[in-house]
């Protein structure tokens, strides 16, 4: 389960990870701001890898699945764009972002130990 | 007390005993609105500094309690559904979203309403806000998905994983006013040996509060009546009613 | 009386919340009986069919 979501990270989270860079020049984004964008693209993305996992295997039987998928997922992602953006704010402003990343790192060791069990009972459930 | 536990779990017996009960949560959910409602908004005097708009503490903070409570009660039954496949706790987890996510509804506005004249807006993006805003979409993605599945046994352990993976949001929301710097106010009770306010204030808000979980009791016993008829519609006892 | 239907100039958000809360409660515990009323008459129509 974990080698799947990891492949899909690859394909989803990696790219915005190299581009990211990019679009904060040409967005002009403060110097001091850029790691921590980063630092956060690095942790956010598998976060949202894992949850989303989740929800596709919730999900994956159904007809109307797609719109059902977002309701399910979208409101689980929103701690994690809430504390990475705070991170990123506080950041551009020269304050202290250490709190917004253990937060972040914990929802990533969390996710990685809650999502691989739920995932897998969910596909079970959804093909049997 | 497990063969209790065994019986009140078998869709007839507790059919019959839910609707035994509802009379009399009924009139005891009323006795204490009515109390409620009394010592709120006639016995207890105003607040120094909100005036009377803080009135609406007596619907807001229970029904914010009340929509965690349910919360956490749904991924209760999440567990016992995974574990032992109970049929009443599918039922009861199921019975209890919609019930969920109206006092969630109620808690976000009525605290929109009481937001209005003390910050000066509806709607902040504040911590305490969002999460709870987020705890009605995650009701919303319990019903949706339920909806969704056909065969109901299938949607039951759909939607117990899903309360349990949200789950995690509740302790987000607790304490994320500890966390953040926010508009919202601290919580209104959090120590009962020293509270912050005088009692004739926080008493009808533990009055409010109990009513509201006789009331949870009482439509959840409503709902769960309707879902286990439309269940078992073919089965022995809901023929022989 | 009148007083206290003010609510000290903010009636317009006190008395909503509270109307608003009791249609609610009102609601989840109507809609469930109705419902519970239509599926017993669908029981014993389906009863008095599987009679005659």
């Amino acid at each position: 389960m974990l080698a799947k979501v990891c492949a899909h990270w690859l394909v989803t989270g990696l790219p915005l990870l190299l581009v990211a860079p990019l679009l904060a020049e040409m967005l002009g984004m403060s110097s001091q701001a850029q790691p921590v964008l980063l630092l956060t693209i690095l942790i956010g993305t598998p976060i949202l890898s894992l949850i989303g996992a989740i929800g596709v295997a919730l999900t994956v039987g159904l007809r109307k699945g797609g719109i059902i998928l977002s309701l399910l997922v979208l409101p689980l992602y929103v701690p994690v764009l809430i504390f990475a953006a705070s991170a990123i704010e506080n950041a551009a402003m020269g304050f202290d972002v250490s709190a917004q990343i253990y937060m972040l790192l914990a929802f990533l060791l969390l996710s990685l130990s809650l999502s691989p069990w739920a995932t897998a009972a969910a596909l079970r459930m959804s093909v049997s | 007390m497990f063969l209790w536990f065994h019986k009140l779990g078998s869709p007839p017996h507790f059919y019959r005993i839910a609707g035994k009960w509802i009379p009399w949560l009924s009139w005891i959910f009323l006795a204490l609105l009515l109390a409620g409602l009394y010592g709120g908004l006639i016995l207890a005097p105003p607040d120094y500094q909100q005036g009377e708009s803080y009135r609406i503490i007596f619907v807001h903070v229970p029904s914010a309690w009340m929509s965690l409570f349910i919360y956490v009660v749904m991924a209760f039954c999440g567990i016992v559904i995974i574990v032992w496949r109970m049929k009443l706790a599918e039922v009861v987890l199921i019975s209890s979203a919609p019930i969920g996510a109206s006092f969630t509804f109620l808690a976000l506005v009525t605290g929109s309403l009481w937001g209005k004249p003390m910050w000066g807006t509806y709607w902040v993006w504040d911590a305490r806000l969002t999460s709870e805003l987020i705890l009605l979409f995650l009701y919303l993605g319990v019903i949706g998905l339920h909806n969704a599945i056909e065969d109901k046994r299938v949607a039951a352990r759909a939607v117990a994983i899903l309360a349990l993976v949200g789950v995690v949001n509740i302790p987000i929301i607790h304490y994320s006013v500890e966390w953040w710097h926010s508009l919202h106010q601290g919580a209104s009770l959090s120590k009962f040996d020293k509270p912050s306010m005088p009692p004739s204030m926080y008493v009808p808000i533990l009055i409010m509060a109990l009513a509201f979980q006789v009331y949870y009791v009482l439509a959840l016993f409503h709902k769960c009546r309707v879902e286990l008829l439309q269940r078992e519609r073919n089965s022995k006892w809901v023929g022989e009613l | 009386m009148a007083e206290f239907f003010q609510m000290g100039g903010y009636a317009a958000f006190v008395w909503p919340s509270y109307a608003l809360t009791m249609l609610v409660l009102w609601l989840n515990w109507y809609l469930p009986r109705k419902q519970h009323e239509k599926e017993l008459r669908l029981l014993k129509r389906r009863r008095k069919a599987e009679k005659q």
